[in-house]
C-alpha cells in the first residue's frame, strides 16, 4: 500500500536489453567457440544471436533462467548455422583454444583432455554442441534435447556415442 | 564422473582462462542506440499514473526512435534491410594493390617463413616448408619436412588461384608441423593475389591480407629479417642429457614459434632453430616412452632475453622432473640449406 492509500502495482521490468547483453555476452562467447572452435565465427553466432533476441526481446522470458536458457539455445543455433555454411576447408583453429593448464603429475589428466578436445574436432556439429552442453554446460539431457530441438533420447545418444569414441581413442591417443 | 567425462570437461573449460579476443570489427555495442521506448521505468510516486503516461510516451518515442535508428544502425552496423538476417559485417583495410611484378618465374623455389601472420615452424633439421612453382605445367609443390603435397595454378598478372584437391595433413607424430601443413593448404585456398618484390614472395587474400610469405633464399647461419621478427635472430637447438632416447620435443618460444626438434637420442645434440625471442628457458614438452614431462614457466620477469647468435638448451632429468639449462653451444651450429 502507497503512502497515500492508493493500491501499489508491483510491475514485473524486464531488466535493460544491454544489461543481459553485458552479463552474459563473454559466457555465450566461450559457449560458442568451444562448438564453433575459432574466436571469429564464435562472435558472428554471438551477434546473430543477440541481434535475434534483440528484435524478440519483449516476449523473451521473464524468469532469469528460462531467459538464459533462451538466449543459449540461440547461440547453440546461430553456431551450429555458421558450421552448416561454412565451406568445405576447415578454419585454422587458434593455438591457444588447445593450451592446457600444465600439471606435471597430472600428466595423464591432461593428456586425456588432448584426446577429448581433439575429438571434438571430428564430431558433427550437432553431437559436438550436445557435448559441449553437457560437459561445459552442465546441462541435463532434457536440457540438452530442449536446446538442440531434439528428442531426449537423441541428446543422449550424442553424448554416449562421443564418450564411446574418446574411450576408444584414448589407447590410440596413448601411444603418441 | 569417470575418467571419460572428465576429460571433456578439462578440455572445455579450459577456454575459461582464456581472454576473449575482439571482434574482427569494432562494434557499436550491442543495445546501444536501443529506442527510448525501451528504458527502463523509473517508479516512484503515483506509480500507477506515471506508468501510464510513461507507457504512453515511450509507444510514441519507440516509434520515433525506431524511424531514427533504423537509419542509424544501418550506418553503423551495415545496410541490412530489416527482413534479412543480420551478419557481422566484416571491415578490414586492404594493403595497397599489388602493382604488376614479375611472374612467379622469377624464382622457382620460395622458402615460407610467415604463415598467417605466424612464423613458420622449422622441423629439428632447421628445414622451412617451400613452394616450387612449374610454370609450364602451372602447378605448384608444397615441400619440406612434410610429404610432399602438390596443387595447380592459374596466374593472371598479379592475380593467382590455387586449385587444392583433398589433402591428408599429416607429419608423421610431429603435430606441430602437421598443423602448420594445413595452415599452408588454408592459405593457399585464400590466396587470391601475389606479390614478388626483392627476394620476397607474398601471397594475399581477396581482401588484400598477407596469408603466406616467402623468401627466395635463406641462410640458415644469418639472421633473418620477416615482417613480424627483427633481424638478429636467437638460433636455439636442444642437448639431451637425460640419459634417455627422446622420442619428441617440442617448444614455444616467447615470441611465438613452436619448434618440433623432434626425435633425439641420449647425448645428441639437435639442429638449432631460430626463433625471435627467447630466455634462459622455454616452454617444453618431452616423450619418452610412456612417459611425457611439460616445463610450464610461469613468466619471464626478471629474466634477460639471449643475446642473437646460438645456443643450446640442455635438457636434464633430477628426480624424474624435467630440468632445463641455457648454454653455450661450444662449435658453431653449421650452415643448413
Amino acid at each position: 500500500m502507497a503512502p497515500n492509500g492508493r493500491p501499489v502495482v508491483a510491475i514485473a521490468v524486464a531488466p535493460p536489453f544491454e544489461a543481459f547483453v553485458r552479463g552474459h555476452r563473454e559466457r555465450l562467447l566461450r559457449l560458442a567457440v568451444l562448438i564453433t572452435r575459432n574466436w571469429p565465427d564464435a562472435h558472428d553466432a554471438v551477434q546473430e544471436a543477440f541481434a535475434g533476441l534483440y528484435r524478440g526481446w519483449s516476449s523473451v522470458p521473464d524468469d532469469a533462467s528460462r531467459r538464459e536458457a533462451y538466449a543459449r539455445r540461440c547461440v547453440v543455433n546461430a553456431s551450429l548455422d555458421i558450421l552448416k555454411r561454412r565451406r568445405s576447408v576447415p578454419v585454422a583453429e587458434p593455438e591457444a583454444l588447445r593450451l592446457a593448464p600444465v600439471v606435471v603429475d597430472h600428466a595423464q589428466a591432461v593428456a586425456n583432455a588432448d584426446a577429448a578436445w581433439r575429438l571434438c574436432a571430428t564430431l558433427p556439429p550437432v553431437q559436438r554442441a550436445a557435448v559441449v552442453l553437457r560437459f561445459y554446460s552442465d546441462l541435463g539431457y532434457a536440457e540438452i534435447a530442449a536446446t538442440l530441438g531434439c528428442r531426449e533420447a537423441t541428446a543422449r545418444s550424442h553424448v554416449q556415442r562421443a564418450l564411446t569414441a574418446l574411450r576408444a581413442r584414448l589407447p590410440e591417443e596413448e601411444l603418441r | 564422473m569417470t575418467e571419460l567425462e572428465q576429460a571433456f570437461i578439462d578440455a572445455f573449460h579450459r577456454v575459461d582462462d582464456l581472454p576473449v579476443p575482439p571482434p574482427a570489427v569494432r562494434l557499436t555495442g550491442v543495445g546501444e542506440g536501443v529506442p527510448a521506448g525501451r528504458r527502463e521505468n523509473r517508479a516512484g510516486a503515483g506509480v500507477t499514473r506515471l506508468l501510464a503516461i510513461a507507457t504512453g510516451i515511450a509507444l510514441v518515442a519507440g516509434v520515433v526512435a525506431l524511424a531514427l535508428w533504423q537509419p542509424w544502425g544501418a550506418q553503423h552496423m551495415g545496410a541490412v534491410p530489416a527482413e534479412t538476417p543480420v551478419r557481422t559485417p566484416v571491415v578490414r583495410t586492404p594493403s595497397p594493390t599489388p602493382t604488376a611484378t614479375p611472374g612467379l618465374a622469377g624464382e622457382s623455389v620460395w622458402n615460407v617463413v610467415e604463415v598467417a601472420g605466424r612464423p613458420a615452424v622449422t622441423s629439428a633439421k632447421g628445414e622451412l616448408p617451400y613452394l616450387e612453382f612449374d610454370t609450364e605445367k602451372q602447378t605448384v609443390r608444397l615441400g619440406g619436412p612434410c610429404p610432399d603435397l602438390k596443387a595447380a595454378y592459374r596466374q593472371d598478372g598479379s592475380s593467382v588461384r590455387f586449385v587444392l584437391g583433398d589433402a591428408a595433413f599429416s607429419c608423421g607424430d610431429r603435430e606441430a608441423l602437421s598443423r602448420q601443413l594445413e595452415r599452408l593448404w588454408i592459405a593457399l585456398d585464400q590466396t587470391r593475389a601475389f606479390e614478388s618484390r626483392g627476394g620476397v614472395l607474398t601471397l594475399r587474400d581477396d581482401a588484400g591480407e598477407a596469408v603466406l610469405v616467402a623468401h627466395d633464399d635463406l641462410a640458415y647461419a644469418e639472421p633473418l629479417a620477416t615482417p613480424t621478427a627483427p633481424a638478429g635472430l636467437v638460433r636455439v637447438a636442444i642437448h639431451n642429457a637425460t640419459g634417455r632416447h627422446l622420442d619428441s620435443v617440442l617448444a614455444r618460444f616467447p615470441s611465438g614459434e613452436e619448434v618440433d626438434y623432434g626425435p633425439l637420442p641420449a647425448g645428441a645434440t639437435s639442429r638449432a632453430a631460430q626463433v625471435g625471442l627467447a630466455f634462459g628457458y622455454t616452454w617444453l614438452e618431452v616423450t619418452s616412452g610412456d612417459d611425457t614431462w611439460t616445463y610450464q614457466p610461469d613468466d619471464y620477469v626478471g629474466e634477460s632475453p639471449l643475446s642473437p647468435g646460438a645456443h643450446v638448451y640442455e635438457l636434464s632429468l633430477h628426480g624424474g622432473q624435467l630440468d632445463i639449462r641455457a648454454g653455450d653451444p661450444g662449435t658453431p651450429t653449421p650452415r643448413q640449406r
